[in-house]
């Protein structure tokens, strides 16, 4: 899974991150600060990327905070704190996404495929990942994502909605248009 | 009333009258009446003048007093509740309110719902919720809540009650006694705690000053917020807590070690006491916040 | 491997991205290593996911997000305060009232954080220990949002508007007042956290004198 490591303390406070868990889950919101601080460029790198639109991926970075606020104390710490905000970015975009236009694009693969092709035939210029990210169209930019934070075939089927087979199929082409695009 | 309980009730009138239990003529003539459950709703309006309850052991409610004049009084019974008027008869002449003077003797557990304008309001053993515009309110004895407010009269709280929420605008606010938890606010009055049992206290002030004097419990939080008013802290030298102050542009003076006031830009101080079992938040925005101990052989202090 | 010499794209993409079969991948690691246009391509496969693990350029906007969040965060503790009654209402009920004051002191006490240091009395010197910075209380008071309490001001502001005519005139003036007082304070409040948006004693502060402001108009439809 391509995760940050556990997040450092910020500028913003010396105290140790882990003390800052443990108090915001009492409570203290300015702890959670620190938190916010340290984890929200991974939590908008994942929304940017899932939502190819920098003013939607910043709407969703509040309700991820406020939602891991809201449930931090069901955070055990079993897994990194990290990880646990992955997985709630993840599943707070594609509530996102299913509640809005993109669901349609999220489960009609042949349609993701054309666009594909089409986009791949007109860009004659390196992009940068998130740009090239942002190219493709949202059902095949969500399964490429998906992927790449780690989800399988059968995790991504399931939480698009879509089958794995075509999830797959979604997959391989984005990452062949992405190979395209980024390396001339 | 059926009969036989009117008959009834007026003998018991009678008895408590001969026995002095209920005050006799001065505290005017007897008004009405009326056999009540112990756990009734009392509604009271008096517009002006003033208007006492007192908590009696008697499943009845007994008004005297004197009503003023083109004044209706009306004592009604309204399925379980009960209402107790003194309501000015229009005459269009848009003068004020002729002031009428009443006492009532209703259930301790009776729960009171009074408002005045200007009429003063006290009551002793008997909670509820109490608003006057600009009459003082003066709550006395035991109750199990007691909500109060006034715009510009004076509150004085001396109550051993559970809970008690006070609002008062330009005047004074007193809470004594003892009571468990307390929300408490003026706008510019000053405000002033010496009350004993105190589990959760928040107060706050916008301009008036206040003082805290009291007996927190082991695990009290007491938070204090004034923007411009002064805080005075007063704990007794064997006081368990933990405090923090702050102050944003205000000074911090710490009669427990008796350091001068805090020099900008530090404005914050914590302090712990014994094992710190209680907790004190002191926040204000330019007002000075002070800090004292009081010996605990020297007696509570009295509201000044 | 098809029929033809390169790999097909399938076998590429589980390549690239290790979802191949170990024993199949070893497999096709010969032709791999004797098939340079093959090898390119798998890589440049993987190339893609190299290129996602690097870190992501920071948004200069993302340390701007965090007032909003803080105060959505704060609108979920606000504990609903039913409206204010136009006549006298009943005294409410022990339980509810004891209810209401309890919940609000366990979250005084759930969100209580005090930094202290020991500072004993008795035997031995008391140290006080002084911040320099202006911050150091973490208590949030419940119940409490700033704009929660600017919205419903302003509801009863314009609600008092339309009663002012039947409002006695020393109630009204008493009102204008306090109002005064209050808003004079939040005003010093609000330009105090604009110099100093990080101070958490600014916004309790002012979410104090926001309530009073609310509780102050609350009182209105009493003073009729």
């Amino acid at each position: 899974m391509t995760l940050s490591a556990e997040p450092t303390a910020t500028p913003h406070d010396a105290e140790p991150f882990a003390d800052a868990v443990r108090r915001a889950q009492q409570g203290d919101v300015d702890a959670f600060e620190t938190i916010y601080h340290a984890s929200a460029p991974a939590v908008f790198a994942i929304c940017r990327r899932m939502t190819g639109d920098d003013r939607e991926a910043r709407e969703l970075v509040q309700d991820v905070f406020v939602r891991a606020w809201e449930r931090l104390g069901t955070f055990r710490g079993e897994s990194a704190l990290a990880t646990w905000l992955h997985r709630l970015t993840v599943n707070r975009v594609l509530e996102s996404m299913r509640s809005s236009r993109r669901h349609a694009a999220l489960i009609d693969g042949d349609e993701s495929a054309d666009a594909i092709g089409l986009e791949s035939d007109q860009l004659d210029m390196r992009l940068d990942l998130d740009a090239a990210l942002a190219r493709l169209p949202a059902g095949a930019r969500t399964v490429l994502v998906l992927h790449l934070e780690g989800f399988s075939h059968g995790e991504i089927a399931r939480l698009t909605g879509i089958a794995a087979g075509t999830a797959r199929a979604q997959l391989w082409r984005a990452r062949r248009a992405l190979a395209r695009w980024l390396i001339p | 009333m059926p009969g036989d309980r009117r008959l009834l009730l007026g003998v018991v009138v009678l008895a408590l009258g001969a026995s002095g239990a209920v005050q006799g003529p001065a505290d005017g003539r007897l008004l009405a009446g009326r056999a009540v459950r112990p756990t009734v709703a009392i509604k009271a309006w008096n517009a002006a003048g003033s208007i006492r309850f007192v908590g009696w052991s008697k499943d009845s409610v007994v008004v005297r007093g004197e009503v003023g004049r083109n004044v209706r009084f009306l004592l009604s019974q309204d399925g379980d509740a009960m209402k107790l008027i003194a309501e000015q008869e229009r005459d269009g002449s848009g003068a004020s309110p002729s002031a009428s003077h009443l006492v009532a003797w209703v259930p301790r557990q009776s729960a009171l719902s009074v408002k005045t304008v200007s009429a003063d309001i006290t009551a002793d053993g008997v909670g509820g919720w109490f608003y006057s515009v600009s009459g003082n309110l003066r709550i006395t004895g035991s109750a199990r809540s007691i909500e109060a407010e006034t715009m510009t009269g004076n509150l004085d709280l001396d109550v051993a009650c559970l809970w008690v929420r006070a609002r008062a605008g330009s005047g004074r606010l007193d809470l004594r006694g003892a009571t468990e938890a307390a929300d408490l606010s003026t706008i510019s009055g000053d405000l002033r705690v010496a009350t004993s049992s105190l589990l959760r206290a928040q107060i706050a002030s916008v301009t008036g000053d206040i003082r805290f004097a009291a007996t927190p419990t082991a695990a009290a939080i007491v938070d204090v917020s004034d923007h411009s008013g002064s805080v005075e802290v007063v704990l007794p030298d064997n006081a368990s807590a933990e405090l923090a102050l702050t102050s944003i542009a205000g000074s911090i003076e710490n009669g427990v070690t008796g350091s001068s006031a805090m020099a900008p830009p530090s404005r914050s101080l914590n302090l712990r006491l014994g094992r710190g079992e209680s907790r004190f938040i002191v926040r204000t925005f330019t007002g000075p916040i002070r800090l004292k101990m009081q010996p605990t052989n020297a007696g509570w202090p009295e509201l000044r | 491997m098809s029929d033809s010499a390169h790999l097909t794209e399938a076998e590429r993409q589980t390549l690239a991205d290790g979802s191949m079969a170990t024993r199949q991948a070893r497999g096709l690691q010969a032709h791999l290593r004797a098939c340079p246009s093959c090898a390119a391509d798998v890589d440049r496969l993987r190339m893609i996911a190299r290129r996602y693990g690097e870190p992501a350029p920071r948004d200069p906007v993302l340390a701007g997000l965090w007032p909003e969040i803080r105060s959505r965060i704060e609108r979920r503790k606000v504990v609903p305060i039913p409206p204010a009654a136009a006549s006298p209402r009943p005294a409410p009920s022990l339980r509810r009232s004891v209810l209401l004051i309890a919940g609000t002191a366990a979250g005084l006490a759930a969100a209580a954080v005090l930094w202290l240091r020991p500072a004993r009395l008795g035997p031995g010197p008391v140290s006080d220990q002084v911040r320099a910075r202006d911050s150091i209380q973490a208590l949030v008071l419940v119940a409490d949002s700033i704009r929660s309490y600017r919205d419903e001001a302003q509801v009863l502001l314009d609600r008092l508007e339309l009663q002012r005519a039947m409002i006695r005139p020393e109630a009204m003036a008493s009102i204008e007042r306090d109002l005064g007082v209050i808003d004079r304070s939040i005003e010093e409040l609000e330009l105090a956290i604009q110099r100093d948006p990080r101070n958490p004693t600014l916004r309790q502060l002012l979410v104090s004198s926001y309530r009073q402001k609310v509780e102050v108009l609350k009182r209105v439809g009493n003073a009729g």
